[in-house]
């Protein structure tokens, strides 16, 4: 690496920390419960709106596993999220009603969290519909996970999206809150994504499964990314940049190993295709909010007129992380 | 029993400890030393530990060294009964440096012959600076006499006799000094100086403890619950400090007639093995979030032996028909042009085919080669068979050479056939002839390339017509080794007086000379024996 390459990167990460910061001034306390962190706590950060239905089986889901705190930013939610979230011991959260755009997606407002109150922890960063899972996740907590790392001198642990989805059209079968979304959508597609390296952030650019087979056949650059890397031992001095993607500084996005061997990894499993989904995505358009101009919310608003069927001869029902692996989308690397 | 507590412990914390122990008196508690890593602080600790054992404890028979994250799988009195029926053994691995497969940091005979003052740990660019400039001096420190430098697991269980004996010899300082600066003096200095006192060793520890590649200790967590239940083992490290299934189902119940031997179990063995292999090699040709390998020379870019034919389908009637029905299509899968312009076509033209991969051909051109590795991932177990040619997009003939497991097929100037039954001017057809023998010399210079890896057979067109019989052959063999010769063959679709003649009108029109062989031999068309 040259050291004016290496020169530019700071100062990219510097400006990226900066706008963390100016961003702090947005976010006004609603419930701040950090004081009962303790020293090995591990925090769960996520930005929420309108996430009623979906929170308490997330909330349940990831104590489960392990989470010690919540700390979570919500975005101007009119539904019940606010009032569900207040009465737990375990959540700090914080309230915003600017733009999630100009936030870049949240990113800015979740870099200041957790700078402020992540330093030293393992943190993950997940969306509501994201469930983290991991090899031998069924026997062994995520602080067996993070024990491991920590005694192999890895800071940074990558989970690629895995979409995960009903069959038959989506908007056919009603989503109750507290239910396993996985009852429903519990299918994924096996083995059709495609992997590009990228040099300047060393990230892999990760694209594929049912949203590039069905919704971006036409335009697969524009397919949404699925490399994300969740789970990170925080320093103060790290940022996340474009969602949970890829981070500064940049030697955090190596989680893949380029001499044959296989890298310990996991998957978020990505339950977005349920009949709420229709719901968030006109809001989504109308807000004009995400990515690209929308234009990947737009591509499902138009297709969702035709509630469409995500399901395939080939697709996979999910039977637990041994699936995943013997299927070569997570793997054990050196972890027994 | 003597414990050591590392004085990186705080003291508050050790005062608990040894206020919560307070009320066992056969537990005491030796000098403080500091354990870093591979460093000469745990000889130290040990040494200490033992010397307060012998003067405090009246007549160990044996002194077993073990660490606070291990965890006695088989009760006490199973180890004791054990030791008492071998009661003169010396039980500590002790190998030459020759014999020892390990090591690490790369550093193997040089643990002995240099000096190490830096922790290899917290002062990693003093360890690798001293080590450079060793090597660079030549310096080699000479061995104290009488010793042989053995290495071996830390965890030991030595005989009263044999601990005294080292503890009290004469020349322990002289071995001290030389310790203190080895390498990783806690897997040599017992190791070493047993062989000088004893002779009664068995070389193996008593202790299950294993290291992966780079060294790091494993840890047995609950899921390993049944695993380490039937290894026999006395004493198992490291457990997760989360185990509580493990803490609570160990030491199991008593059983005597178990075999102590020291072999660990295969299923145990077999798992170090797959893990180590997994982190070292992972799956061949598997692309994904935490395997993505650079071009390894040596290493295939798929998953499987497949096959590409081209020019068969343009020179025989009906070939895939005819390939289906010859080949077991649960051992084979026979898809057509599956880099064709409009879109992949697959085994019974299905739209998607397993791992759901689409036959979009924007979705394939925009990264040929993770669809190429995705199918051969994903049909893993069914040999892979596709028809490739100067019509197709051309990306991924940048890619099938260099791939050791492809086994390429191809019948030059085959394209001509299908020309020759156009109806289009000859003007016409000497365009698209120009265009197509452009695209098929570019791709047969990158299969005679001298770096091609990919098993490459070119027959020119009128080889193939020869004697079609004895190629098709070698295609089925190279899809199903035991394939037996074909009984009938699919009709070839050209007319033995027309075609030559065409070809000559092509020539004539300016084209390259000899596109598909020497067409004489076409006028004879019947199997005859193959002339090598």
């Amino acid at each position: 690496m040259g050291a004016w390459q290496s020169y530019r990167l700071r100062v990219y990460r510097q400006t990226w920390r900066a706008r963390a910061t100016i961003k702090k001034r947005e976010l006004s306390e609603v419930c701040n419960l950090t004081k009962v962190i303790k020293p090995n706590d591990i925090l769960l950060f996520s930005t929420i709106r309108n996430e009623e239905i979906r929170l308490p089986f997330f909330l349940k889901y990831y104590r489960n596993l392990g989470v010690n705190h919540f700390i979570l930013v919500d975005n101007h939610s009119s539904d019940g999220s606010l009032a569900l979230l207040k009465g737990q011991p375990d959540v700090s959260i914080w309230q915003t009603e600017h733009s999630y755009k100009t936030s870049h997606f949240g990113v800015d407002w979740l870099n200041c969290l957790q700078s402020r109150y992540g330093h030293g922890h393992w943190t993950l960063v997940v969306d509501p519909d994201e469930f983290f899972i991991y090899p031998f996740c069924d026997n062994r907590p995520l602080r067996a996970l993070t024990d491991w790392l920590d005694a192999n001198e890895t800071r940074s642990f990558g989970a690629m999206l895995l979409d995960m989805y009903p069959k038959g059209p989506i908007l056919d079968q009603t989503y109750h809150a507290g239910q396993d979304p996985l009852e429903i959508a519990g299918w994924f597609d096996p083995g059709n994504y495609t992997i590009e390296p990228n040099t300047r952030f060393r990230n892999l650019w990760i694209q594929g499964g049912p949203r590039a087979r069905m919704f971006f056949a036409k335009t697969p650059r524009r397919a949404p990314a699925l490399n994300k890397i969740p789970l990170v031992k925080w320093h103060r001095a790290y940022t996340y940049i474009s969602s949970t993607h890829m981070l500064l500084p940049r030697g955090l996005n190596v989680v893949y190993d380029t001499t044959g061997g296989e890298r310990l990894s996991g998957l978020l499993l990505h339950t977005k295709f349920l009949n709420t989904f229709h719901i968030k995505v006109l809001e989504e358009v109308s807000r004009q909010t995400h990515y690209a101009k929308s234009l990947e919310y737009q591509t499902y608003a138009h297709a969702l007129r035709h509630n469409p069927d995500l399901w395939c001869e080939w697709s996979e029902k999910f039977t637990g992380w041994q699936q995943l692996e013997t299927l070569g989308l997570m793997s054990k690397g050196r972890w027994l | 029993m003597v414990v050591h507590v590392d004085r990186a412990v705080t003291s508050s914390a050790h005062e608990r400890f040894l206020r919560d122990l307070s009320d066992l008196p056969k537990v005491k508690f030796c000098a403080r030393q500091r354990c870093e890593w591979g460093t000469w602080g745990l000889v130290a600790a040990s040494q200490f530990a033992c010397e307060m054992m012998l003067a405090n404890f009246a007549d160990p028979q044996h002194i077993y060294l073990a660490s606070g994250s291990c965890l006695p799988i088989r009760p006490v009195q199973d180890l004791i009964s054990y030791l008492e029926a071998n009661s003169a053994t010396n039980f500590i691995e002790s190998t030459t440096v020759s014999d020892v497969p390990w090591s690490i940091g790369g550093l193997h005979k040089e643990r002995f012959q240099l000096r190490f003052p830096f922790a290899w740990k917290s002062q990693r660019w003093l360890f690798d600076l001293s080590v450079r400039l060793q090597r660079a001096l030549g310096l080699k420190r000479r061995l104290p006499q009488g010793i042989t430098p053995h290495l071996g697991s830390q965890w030991w269980c030595l005989t009263r006799n044999t601990v005294s004996a080292i503890l009290n010899d004469p020349k322990r300082p002289i071995y001290e000094r030389y310790f203190r600066r080895v390498w990783i003096p806690d897997e040599s200095y017992f190791q070493t100086l047993v062989r000088h006192h004893s002779t009664q060793i068995e070389s193996r520890s008593l202790t299950l403890a294993k290291f992966d590649v780079q060294g790091k200790p494993h840890v047995f967590y609950d899921d390993h619950l049944e695993i380490l239940g039937q290894s026999g083992c006395f004493v198992a490290r490291k457990l997760w400090a989360g185990a509580d299934k493990l803490y609570t189902a160990f030491p199991m119940a008593s059983d005597t007639t178990r075999d102590s031997t020291g072999r660990s179990s295969d299923a145990l063995n077999h798992l170090f093995a797959e893990s180590a292999a997994r982190g070292s090699k992972g799956r061949v040709g598997l692309y994904m979030q935490s395997r993505f390998p650079h071009q390894d020379p040596h290493a295939p870019l798929t998953a499987a032996k497949y096959t590409v034919l081209e020019g068969f389908f343009d020179l025989f009637h009906d070939f895939q028909a005819w390939l289906s029905q010859t080949t077991d299509n649960k051992q084979a899968q026979i898809h057509g042009h599956l880099f064709a312009h409009e879109a992949a076509v697959f085994a019974g033209q299905k739209t998607t085919i397993r791992g759901g991969l689409s036959n979009s051909a924007t979705l394939r051109d925009n990264n040929p080669t993770a669809f190429l590795t995705n199918l051969i991932w994903n049909t893993c177990g069914q040999h892979q068979c596709f028809q490739f040619g100067p019509h197709d997009v051309q990306k991924i003939g940048k890619i099938l050479p260099q791939d050791s497991n492809a086994q390429i097929f191809i019948i030059t100037g085959a394209w001509l056939v299908p020309l020759s039954q156009s109806i289009e001017s000859l003007a016409e057809i000497h365009a698209k002839a120009l265009r197509l023998h452009a695209a098929e010399s570019k791709h047969l210079a990158l299969l005679r390339a001298p770096w091609v890896k990919a098993k490459v057979h070119i027959w020119p067109l009128s080889q193939i017509i020869a004697n079609p019989k004895l190629r098709l052959h070698e295609i089925l063999k190279a899809i199903e080794p035991n394939a037996k010769c074909p009984t009938t063959v699919p009709e070839i679709n050209l007319d033995p007086i027309a075609f030559p003649a065409f070809v000559r009108a092509l020539e004539n029109q300016g084209m390259h000379r000899g596109l598909a062989g020497n067409l004489n031999s076409v006028k004879r068309m019947i199997a005859g024996p193959e002339i090598p």
